[in-house]
């Protein structure tokens, strides 16, 4: 049973100082999210979504508390051990997309590709297979600015596919789309259920629906 | 003027770097200036007795090209440093502008903001050149050399800090200008940093099957080109300035030393009476300091050295040659030269005047001379008793075009065929046919002979040259310990001048440093994305150092040859350049391209440790 277990939060605290003045983000969080699982989690602004989102996907390290991802304790492990962890078991789409301003879409979908080690072959192939997917095709050579906010979360959206990662994080991956390409984002979305671990930060209805278990968090902690 | 100075110390790191880069450059340019004034090095036109004209020349154009190219690559480095912390800020104006602050306010801001910069900085470089003069005499002194402390030019420095207050200030109007005149929507957009407008090349380049690091290096240098241009230029100016540094300078000490040593001669021990050997060791002396001016019996009946003794030392086992001279001091005159006008028939042109100085005088045999100086012109020739060669400081000072002029001595007017580097009374002096000054002064046989002895046995040859001339009242002096200290004299005045001018080299550091510190900064949240995606450190590293890389490389690539072609062409007449002269070269070249790379190791590093919560801030 233990194996089944895709994430495992117990008592996460996240505290940072700033300027002086420390903020508690998480209070003392406890999570079991299973293989496979779809979890949605919303709550208002300041809720320390993104804070557990970034802990689970090995972005950041709790002030205190344990935090196991696919069997290994992310709190314990060096940068140098995360960064390949990140590269090839985390998909993650962030709210303000994060591509790289001197790559072409086609390059930012290939880089976490590159990253592995992956052939030369094999990322064009998959590149292409991604590009379809989110139908930006047309945009491959374009610069991320000379892309629409709505282009850059698709773009963002196929580079956290590009490793087939075991874990996916999305937040707020519906956040600035118009309604047929939101549309199309859930329904990639609804076909990664089952087959990977996804949690998603959204207040998109659509979005919860999907999930297997929707979550809310106010405060630092989860309340449902 | 208090918000100024604030976000100046808000921006601590940039405003020091500005500082220093200008300081330096005001630093280097003060010191030299002074140094060369207490060398008696005639860069600023003062002309006092020191150096020969002829070493006097080659460092003055070495400190002239050090001076200019300093001034050029200071101005350059503060106007790219001060470029910089505009571009860094066109989007706080572009705000500040879009919520109604007028374009005068901002154009106060700044200008008030570079006046700053620009003071601190020429007021900082000229204490500390001041300070690095006072080292340099001191420890030339330390040495055990005789430098006097030269009262200073208040109004040579004054101008040098007015100089370049007032160039970096200008270039810092324009910049303030051009700062003021933004549009707010242009600044907003980010229009120069928009990837968008990058050439093609770069746009096509695949990313697959190439370095990550090496495209992003590449592409963010294409994305920042105005900056790029800038800062290529900027080392383009530092790397001409280095390589005249490293290799003018190294290979210009080795050429003046072998000046030295073809002057004096190697392995050559001066046979004298007592009297006279150390008068001639005095004017040896006088390359360094000046000394004796007291008048000096040449021609003493009790200092002639038979032509049997000549003889009798040729004789001696490991003698390799013997040049008995006949010197003395008296008053030479220059001899105006009349010409026929070519471009206005039936007029006449002068050459010269009559100036007139008192100088030694020698008279050789040329067959049998020891000395193989640097002549421009002609060598002497044995047998023509009317050609003279004059010593290079002879020539500087009281001929204007002596290779067409002649020289009046004893009443005779005698042809300058030549003029010669020498050490001998700080080059003044005259060589001429031993016969002549013998028919000139009316009297027969030596008073100095000089002999070149077999390196290999010379102390030996040196005691059987004793043994042979010791009943004659005679003294042998070995004229190695004399040629020893011309040697290091030469050496360490080069060594100290080495050392200040490579301060310049703080210059190249703080222009690279500065663009990458920039240039990380911007690409602060892409290192970080790259490194959420599973990038390492190390492959961010990668990333800068290879800009860095292709930065020194554009720098070098230009800046070399050019710096070379300097050398070659106009630094120094006949250069001399040993082995270990180019591995000196080599070795210190790789030292200085080390300590840049240590330079960039801090923006760098501060790349890869990038906090990957920039993402999300």
């Amino acid at each position: 049973m233990e194996n089944d277990k895709a994430v495992v939060a117990s008592s996460i605290r996240k505290e940072y100082n700033i300027g002086g003045t420390i903020v508690e983000a998480l209070k003392g969080v406890d999570l079991t999210i299973y293989a496979g699982e779809f979890v949605s989690i919303r709550g208002p602004s300041g809720a320390g979504k993104t804070t557990l989102l970034n802990i689970i996907g090995g972005l950041d390290k709790p002030t205190s508390g344990e935090i196991k991802v696919l069997g290994h304790d992310l709190s314990k492990y060096d940068e140098l051990f995360l960064a390949t962890f990140r590269c090839t078991n985390i998909g993650y789409v962030f709210q303000s997309y994060n591509l790289i301003s001197t790559l072409t879409t086609k390059e930012n979908l290939a880089f976490p590709m590159q990253l592995a080690g992956w052939d030369d072959d094999r990322i064009e192939r998959k590149t292409e297979e991604l590009l379809q997917l989110v139908g930006l095709t047309n945009r491959a050579d374009h610069f991320p600015s000379q892309l629409s906010g709505g282009e850059q979360q698709r773009a963002a959206f196929a580079r956290a596919l590009a490793n087939d990662p075991l874990v996916f994080l999305a937040d707020e991956p519906t956040g600035n789309l118009d309604l047929d390409t939101g549309l199309k984002i859930i329904e990639i979305l609804g076909s990664l259920k089952k087959k990977k671990t996804v949690v998603v930060v959204t207040h998109d209805e659509r979005v919860t629906r999907l999930a297997d278990r929707a979550l809310a968090m106010v405060d630092g902690k989860i309340v449902l | 003027m208090a918000f100024p100075l604030k976000e100046l110390a808000r921006r601590k790191f940039h405003s020091m770097l500005t500082i220093l880069g200008l300081a330096v450059c005001v630093c280097v340019v003060v010191s030299l200036f002074l140094v060369s004034e207490n060398l008696s090095v005639e860069i600023t036109g003062f002309s006092e007795i020191g150096l020969t004209a002829g070493f006097s020349a080659v460092f003055s154009r070495f400190i002239l090209l050090v001076v200019i190219l300093s001034g050029v690559a200071g101005v350059l480095v503060v106007y790219f440093l001060m470029f910089t912390a505009v571009l860094d800020r066109a989007r706080d104006v572009g705000i500040m502008k879009a919520v109604g602050c007028p374009s005068d306010a901002i154009f106060q801001h700044f200008a008030a903001e570079f006046s700053v910069l620009v003071l601190a900085g020429c007021l900082v470089g000229t204490v500390l050149g001041i300070a690095l003069h006072f080292m340099f005499v001191s420890l030339m002194n330390c040495f055990g050399f005789q430098i006097s402390m030269n009262p200073f030019n208040w109004q040579m420095i004054l101008l040098i800090f007015v100089s370049f207050a007032v160039f970096s200030f200008i270039l810092s109007l324009q910049l303030t200008g051009r700062i003021a005149r933004i549009k707010p929507v242009e600044a907003l957009s980010q229009v120069s940093e928009d990837p968008s407008k990058q050439r093609s090349s770069l746009r096509t380049l695949p990313i697959f099957g190439r370095s990550i690091a090496a495209l992003i290096a590449l592409r963010s240098l294409d994305r920042r080109w105005p900056m790029t241009v800038r800062v290529i230029t900027c080392l383009d100016v530092i790397m001409v300035l280095l390589t005249i540094i490293v290799v003018g300078g190294l290979v210009a000490e080795e050429t003046m030393l072998n000046y030295v040593q073809r002057a004096v001669g190697a392995n050559v021990v001066l046979v004298a009476k007592p009297e006279l050997a150390d008068w001639y060791e005095q004017l040896l002396s006088r390359f360094l300091q000046s000394n004796g001016t007291e008048p000096f019996s040449y021609l003493n009946e009790d200092y002639v050295i038979s032509g049997f003794i000549v003889s009798e030392i040729k004789g001696v086992q490991g003698v390799v040659k013997v040049d008995p001279r006949l010197v003395l001091e008296t008053t030479v005159e220059e001899v105006q030269h009349i010409s026929p006008d070519i471009n206005n028939p039936g007029q006449y042109v002068v050459v010269g005047d009559k100036r007139s100085a008192d100088a030694v005088v020698v008279g050789v045999q040329g067959e049998s001379l020891v000395s193989d100086w640097l002549v421009f012109g002609e060598k002497l020739q044995s047998g023509d008793g009317r050609d003279v060669m004059l010593g290079d400081t002879l020539a500087a000072n009281c001929f204007e075009n002596p290779l067409v002029q002649s020289l009046r001595v004893f009443g005779s007017e005698l042809r300058v065929v030549g003029v010669c580097l020498d050490t001998l009374n700080n080059g003044v002096v005259v060589y001429m046919s031993y016969e002549k000054l013998c028919s000139l002064v009316n009297c027969s046989g030596y008073n100095v002979i000089l002999v070149q002895v077999e390196p290999s046995s010379s102390s030996e040859t040196l005691q059987r040259i004793r043994d042979s001339v010791s009943g004659f009242g005679l003294v042998v002096v070995d004229l190695g310990l004399s040629l020893d200290r011309q040697l290091s004299y030469v050496g360490q005045v080069w060594s100290l001048l080495l050392s200040l001018s490579l301060l310049s080299f703080i210059n190249a550091a703080t222009s690279l440093v500065g663009f990458l510190m920039l240039s990380v900064s911007s690409q602060q949240r892409d290192f970080s994305v790259m490194r959420a995606l599973g990038a390492r450190s190390k492959t961010v590293l990668k990333t800068v150092l290879f800009q860095t890389f292709l930065l020194v490389s554009a720098g070098a690539l230009f800046g070399f040859p050019i710096g070379l072609a300097f050398v070659l062409f106009f630094l120094i007449p006949e250069p001399v350049v040993s082995l270990n002269t180019v591995v000196a070269m080599v070795l210190l070249i790789l030292s200085l391209i080390t300590t840049l790379c240590l330079a960039i190791l801090y923006p760098a590093r501060k790349a890869a440790k990038a906090r990957l919560q920039i993402m999300w801030a």
